[in-house]
């Protein structure tokens, strides 16, 4: 039996783990991110609420985008819950953008909400507005 | 190191127009000091869920194994920008909601970097 969780993905190279639509037009996101940001850390992008990631590139071992799909889909749903009772002021969300010591972490849900794209990079290699422009680019 | 009143009431003034701003426990999820610009706008449930978005991300950084601290979350709505500045300590955060033809997302960071050096 397949464990997703426990897999680990190749390094350096596109993994595509759904043979239809879905996969197809993820595959599509993450090549095209990655052609802008080869120096990223990690992309991928994966279904809402499942957190089963459908296409992935990883650059580091630590990177795994199996481990931590189904946490930034649940995130996703977690945000889902003020909107919905406005208990925040406006929407919907486009994106966030999550600051590390070095590290930028960005999600954006598309599709519909049924899909979400997580990218990672360096500060040192990119920049907020770049990765925002471009996961925006490659998900519309 | 400033008092949470006082970082509230030093955002404001270097944005008047904001919607939301509030110092918020990461423990509890309460409010320490809020102000809004919207009526009827409930801090505390807004204050509550922006916890769990905070506790939510921890833990998936905690699943990359990554040593790295968190430092800012910035939520972008249509016309709004929502941030979350961590106090050094992660013990309390600053929560600050703006509408995104008045500030820009720069301005507010700037003024959320300041005023987060300030909280212990």
């Amino acid at each position: 039996m397949n464990f997703p969780f426990f897999s680990r993905p190749a390094l350096g190279k596109i993994s595509v783990e759904a043979a239809d639509g879905a996969g197809e037009r993820a595959r599509l996101a993450v090549e095209g991110i990655l052609r802008e940001l080869p120096d990223l850390l990690m992309t991928y992008v994966a279904e809402v609420p499942s957190g089963r990631v459908l296409a992935s590139y990883t650059s580091h071992r630590s990177y795994n985008p199996n481990q931590v799909g189904l946490r930034n889909a649940r995130l996703l749903a977690i945000l889902e819950a003020p909107l919905a009772a406005h208990a925040w002021l406006g929407g919907p969300l486009l994106d966030i953008s999550v600051v590390l010591e070095d590290q930028l972490h960005h999600l954006r849900p598309f599709g519909g909400g049924k899909l979400y794209c997580f990218l990672a990079v360096l500060t040192a290699d990119a920049n907020l507005g770049i990765i925002k422009e471009i996961t925006r680019r490659y998900t519309s | 190191m400033s008092s949470p009143k006082q970082i509230v009431q030093d955002i404001l003034t270097e944005l008047p127009t904001l919607l939301v701003v509030a110092v918020v426990e990461t423990e509890s999820g309460m409010p320490l000091a809020s102000h809004t610009n919207v009526a009827d706008f409930d801090v505390e449930t807004a204050a509550a869920y922006n916890t769990e978005v905070v506790k939510a991300k921890l833990k998936a950084i905690a699943a990359l194994k990554l040593n790295q601290t968190l430092q800012d979350i910035l939520l972008t709505l249509t016309d709004q920008f929502h941030l979350l500045k961590l106090s050094p300590d992660g013990k309390k955060f600053v929560y600050l909601a703006v509408n995104s033809r008045d500030t820009n997302l720069a301005q507010a960071r700037l003024v959320m970097k300041g005023a987060a050096a300030d909280l212990a």
